[in-house]
């Protein structure tokens, strides 16, 4: 395998966060590499730091130590609009407790990301293609009936639809999921990971953390994080 | 031990409750402050009138004789303390080559009005009982500063060396009076006819007098009485205008002034041979009575600016309200946690009242502190900007004294505590009822 | 676009942002209406002042005079700057009312009534003979006596409504007035059969300038009897001012500056002469530096007044500053959000800083219509708590004032509103600047619900 079916690579990768008067060393020399199209599933027990790997993969988080590389390039390169860019349109996120916008509808939620590079001026002579683009998103997941109601009028599992089309309305490479069945019964959550199965087949890469051994079988790769690496 | 515990670790440690301390604190200065000035504005406007003119003034309305055996009698009264005539008129001062200035000549008793007014503090040479001795120069005269000099236009201070270099030159005064045409006596009777007799004097300034009001600084000239009564009404008797009184320490006023028009009644009537209605339609006040209507004004622009500020102070409230509601919104957790251990609503509810008292003592404690320091200062201050941007803010032709009153006013500062004590507990109000009405249940549940 | 939209949304879904638009709308109110009634009583009296003086003075302060001021009429009557120049007496007298036991001092003023009227608002000031000047000095009564006008604080007393009780026509009053007649040398002149130091004059009108001080204070007589009772009669005579009215179109400083430059050419032509001597302590001043004493006082107050109530503007940032910090504070999980899809640090402070905006712009809106409203209906306002309660903001008996000020100026109400948007932006920068350094890691964790 050629080093261009990597879409993610991390290399050797530490973390370490204070709490109160302790350090504790959550990461400590995480390996990891990521193929294109793969559905990736990284499974740990509470606080084995698998939350936090996935954070740093999409650059919400800066190791301590080692490197991300996206595409072959390196994310401590780049500068602070880059990486604003790479978190937009190279990566979307999916969160166990969805954090959609209580203040915007549904539709505006997900098309959000879209907005989020667009002036006002752009903003105007594309919106009704992103708008479009959104519905269309929302009825593949069965949610069109639901684009002008706010997130506190939908259950968690029409909540955690709305944040995955949120997470692939730029058409990322990669979708980042952190426990995305986490806050959700058991039909619920394979109703999502159904949801995630057919972003995988029809292409998506997918990287998602959990620590349900049973939501990992889903994944097409499994691998497990514990005393800070990859076993 | 609760609310000591929750105080001290949840709402002592937040950077932000100073805020809101601080916020109170300037608040209550602001209105400390303006509370002072204005009151200590009007204390020394009431005050400057009766260390000008004495506690009670008796105005007949028309000049009346044997005024000694009045102030004799006057004095026999346990209210009275010292008792002096005046005799007042208008004039034009000649100073030097082209100066004239339009005067309030007074008439006085110049031994005795120490004993009445604050005569002799003002003096600007002399600190002792001036004598009125006339020269052959002149009469003596004591004249205002603001008659005889212009004060500086940037720092509104006299030169006092250059003011007592004026010290006995000679100056000329004219004034008149009317007399009857037929020649008769003053106090005659109505339909005579009148004639106005013009009469010039010339004065030596003895002393100059500097009182800090404006307008007896650059009005009055006083001289003897004897000796103005000899220029303008030269074929009178001893007489008077106006007799002015100093009480006892703590009498009661309205008892004084009764006492003093019993004795008026009996001598205008007895020894001047008046008309009942004449010897009513003289006027006996006490200088705050004299002063009433302005006060009343004075009064009235304080409680605008007081109602401006307090207003605007209500932010204070605001912002006390605003950030207990944050502390009680952002540990819901928390107060569920305590209350499923048994904590009563009206305690969690008690624990941010209480602090929001708390909040309100110390800001009113900072405030009292921060109202007093910058009262008793205020000249410096004043001086300071004035010195910073080249201009005099505070001058004596405008608002009348020299110096800005820098009195704390204890009395008018207690309510203004209360009030911020209040307000600081009413702000915490609605989030202790937010916090007392949390239910463990909803708050614990995940989501 | 999306900053637009969650500012508005915040603006309107968080009721805490409806607390601090009340603060602001309520700041900008009392400023408002405060400086309103401020800058209107002070121009007023600024007016009234002009009014009172003309546009320009050429004068001395020492009651002596200067000579040679009819050559300096002239050539000011030549130019094409000057409209009308005005010769005043300007001294002190004391007055005596026939009748009455004791006499005021007083300032006289002596003038040409037609020559004062076209210089200044002379005319405007009279209340029996408004419409013609010339007759100013003739009272109704008996034209050939010599009259004079009276300032009407002298006469009459203020109603509570401010107003004075005019007779139908003026009492015959007659009033004695002496003078100090002055040599040139501004020694007293001797008092002798040759010099006429009293005169009596007939009460022929009365002056209503507007202005406290001069119509408690002030006589207007005939401008030759005014000379010669001040003994600036004779060979040389004298006079203590010229009032200069400029032709419209002139602006003040260039006229000024003009008739200084005569006037300096005039005073050096004169300088030989026998009582050039006279002409040093002559000054060209405009009406305002002649007027500064008063003037300088009524603005110090507004300078001051504009101060006091900017510290109101300090309370609008303090009040914002609290809102936006406990909105922020609540908002961490939107933070997040917005910087997981690819927000940046100045795009969320961009939300906020909108907000702040917003905030100040409608607070802005509503304290100013607010303030219009009330502003319109002050005096009515004032005059119903007068009839109701007997509350007067100003007593009329005592304060020259007419009606209270209530045009409000749109220039100034700009400022106003400006002035509070930057201090929404001020209150809001700390906590937009925190939610912009907010690490979106901490705010997207399991804790932050």
């Amino acid at each position: 395998m050629s080093k261009d079916d990597f879409i993610i690579e991390a290399q050797d990768i530490h973390k370490s966060y204070r709490m109160g008067a302790a350090e504790v060393h959550v990461l400590k020399g995480v390996e990891l590499a990521v193929r294109r199209g793969e559905f990736l599933a990284i499974v740990g027990a509470s606080g084995s730091g698998k939350s936090t790997l996935l954070h740093i993969l999409g650059a919400l988080d800066r190791p301590d130590k080692g490197q991300v590389c996206y595409d072959g390039r390196k994310l401590s390169e780049m500068s602070g609009g880059e990486l604003n860019r790479y978190r937009n349109k190279m990566v979307g996120f999916v969160f166990q407790f969805y954090h959609l916008l209580d203040e915007l509808s549904v539709l505006e939620n997900v098309i959000l990301p879209a907005m989020v590079p667009a002036g006002i001026i752009r903003w105007l002579s594309v919106r009704g293609a992103v708008r479009r683009r959104g519905q269309e998103l929302l009825e593949e997941v069965g949610l069109s009936e639901r684009a002008s109601h706010k997130p506190y009028q939908l259950s968690g599992g029409e909540r955690q639809r709305a944040a995955i089309v949120r997470a692939i309305m730029n058409e990322p490479s990669v979708l980042l999921a952190d426990e995305p069945t986490g806050n959700l019964d058991s039909a619920t959550g394979n109703g999502i990971l159904d949801v995630l199965e057919r972003l995988n087949r029809a292409g998506q890469t997918i990287v998602m953390v959990t620590h349900d051994e049973r939501v990992a079988r889903r994944a097409g790769r499994t691998i497990t994080l514990a005393d800070g690496r990859i076993k | 031990m609760l609310k000591l515990f929750l105080w001290l670790r949840y709402l002592g440690k937040r950077r932000v409750v100073l805020l809101s301390v601080a916020a109170v604190g300037l608040s209550c200065a602001l209105l400390i402050v303006v509370v002072s000035l204005f009151n200590g504005f009007i204390g020394a406007f009431e005050q400057s009138a009766v260390d000008a003119i004495g506690d009670v003034v008796l105005s007949p309305g028309r000049k009346f004789e044997h005024y000694d055996e009045l102030i004799e009698q006057l004095e026999e009264l346990g209210v009275v303390e010292a008792a002096t005539a005046t005799l007042s008129a208008q004039g034009l001062l000649h100073l030097d080559k082209g100066d004239v200035r339009a005067v309030e000549i007074w008439g006085i008793e110049v031994q005795k009005r120490g004993k009445v007014t604050a005569f002799e503090q003002s003096l600007l040479n002399e600190k002792k009982t001036p004598t009125s001795i006339s020269s052959e120069k002149g009469i003596e005269s004591y004249i205002g500063v603001g008659v005889l000099a212009r004060p500086d236009e940037k720092t509104d201070e006299y030169d006092f060396n250059a003011v007592r270099e004026e010290i006995g030159q000679e100056v000329v005064l004219t004034t008149g009076s009317t007399t009857l045409a037929t020649g008769g006596s003053v106090a005659g009777g109505q339909g005579e006819k009148r004639e106005f007799r013009r009469t010039t004097m010339r004065l030596v300034i003895a002393d100059a007098i500097f009182t800090g009001v404006y307008y007896l600084d650059n009005r009055v000239v006083y001289v003897p009485i004897e000796r103005l009564r000899e220029s303008i009404y030269p074929k009178s008797g001893p007489i008077a205008g106006q007799i002015q009184i100093k009480l006892r320490k703590g009498c009661d006023m309205e008892v004084a002034l009764a006492a003093i028009r019993g004795v008026w009644g009996v001598f205008a009537s007895e020894r001047l041979g008046w008309e009942p209605y004449q010897i009513q339609s003289a006027m006996i006040e006490s200088a705050s009575q004299l002063q009433s209507r302005y006060v009343v004004e004075i009064r009235k622009q304080m409680g605008v600016l007081l109602l401006i500020f307090g207003v605007v102070s209500m932010s204070a409230v605001l912002l006390i309200f605003c950030i207990f509601y944050m502390i009680v919104e952002t540990r819901r957790k928390d107060i569920s946690i305590v209350k499923s251990c048994g904590a009563s609503s009206v305690s969690v509810a008690a624990v941010f009242l209480g602090f929001g008292a708390v909040v309100g003592v110390a800001g009113a404690a900072i405030g009292t502190g921060l109202g007093y320091i910058v009262t008793r200062n205020i000249n410096a201050v004043e001086h300071s900007i004035g010195k910073l941007l080249g201009l005099k803010l505070w001058k004596a032709s405008v608002y009348m004294f020299s110096r800005i009153p820098d009195t704390v006013d204890w009395a008018g500062a207690v309510p203004i505590v209360i009030a911020a004590i209040v307000a600081a507990a009413a702000g915490a109000l609605i989030p202790a009822i937010i916090a007392a009405r949390t239910r463990p249940v909803d708050i614990l549940r995940y989501e | 676009m999306y900053k637009i939209k969650l500012a508005i949304r915040y603006f309107f879904r968080r009721r805490i942002s409806y607390l601090a638009l009340g603060a602001v709308a309520l700041c900008v109110f009392i400023v408002v209406v405060v400086m309103t009634v401020m800058t209107g009583l002070v121009g007023d009296f600024k007016k009234k002042n002009h009014s009172f003086t003309g546009d320009c003075v050429v004068g001395t302060e020492s009651l002596v005079g200067f000579v040679y001021y009819e050559d300096f009429v002239k050539i000011l009557g030549a130019t094409d700057f000057v409209e009308a120049v005005s010769p005043v007496i300007n001294s002190f007298a004391l007055a005596n009312s026939e009748g009455a036991e004791g006499s005021v001092g007083l300032e006289i003023i002596g003038i040409d009534p037609v020559l004062h009227s076209r210089a200044t608002g002379f005319a405007e000031t009279l209340h029996y003979h408004g419409d013609d000047a010339a007759i100013a000095f003739q009272p109704d009564y008996d034209s050939n006596l010599a009259g004079c006008v009276v300032g009407v604080e002298l006469w009459l007393n203020r109603n509570s409504k401010g107003e004075y009780f005019y007779d139908s026509s003026p009492v015959e009053a007659a009033i004695s007035v002496t003078c100090f007649p002055l040599t040139a040398k501004g020694a007293l002149a001797k008092a002798g059969t040759d010099v006429v130091n009293t005169k009596t004059f007939y009460l022929s009108d009365f002056s209503e300038s507007g202005l406290a001080r001069v119509d408690s204070s002030v006589m207007y007589l005939p401008f030759e009897d005014a000379q010669v009772l001040c003994g600036m009669g004779g060979p040389a005579r004298r006079v203590s001012r010229l009032h200069i009215k400029f032709r419209p179109g002139v602006a003040l400083e260039e006229g000024c500056q003009k008739v200084r430059e005569l006037w300096a050419e005039f005073s050096d032509k004169t300088s030989s002469e026998q009582y050039a001597g006279l002409l040093a302590g002559v000054s060209v001043q405009s009406w305002k530096e002649h007027r500064r004493e008063f003037i300088a006082a009524m603005e110090k107050e507004q300078t001051m007044m504009t101060a006091m109530f900017g510290l109101v503007g300090l309370t609008t940032v303090f009040v914002v500053f609290v809102v936006f910090y406990m909105i922020v504070s609540h908002k961490t999980k939107d933070i997040g959000t917005l910087k997981s899809v690819g927000a940046s640090n100045c795009d969320v402070m961009g939300v906020f800083l909108g907000f702040a905006v917003l905030l100040g712009a409608v607070g802005s809106a509503v304290g100013a219509a607010a303030g219009l409203v009330f502003l319109r209906n002050i005096n009515s306002i004032e005059g119903w708590l007068f009839e109701r309660f007997g509350f007067q903001l100003w007593d009329r008996t005592i304060y020259a004032i007419g009606e209270i000020p209530h045009r409000m100026e749109p220039a100034m109400v700009l400022v106003v509103a400006g002035c509070a948007i930057l201090s929404c932006v001020a209150g809001a920068a700390l906590p937009s600047i925190r939610a912009a350094k907010a690490r979106c890691v901490e705010s997207l964790q399991v804790s932050q619900i």
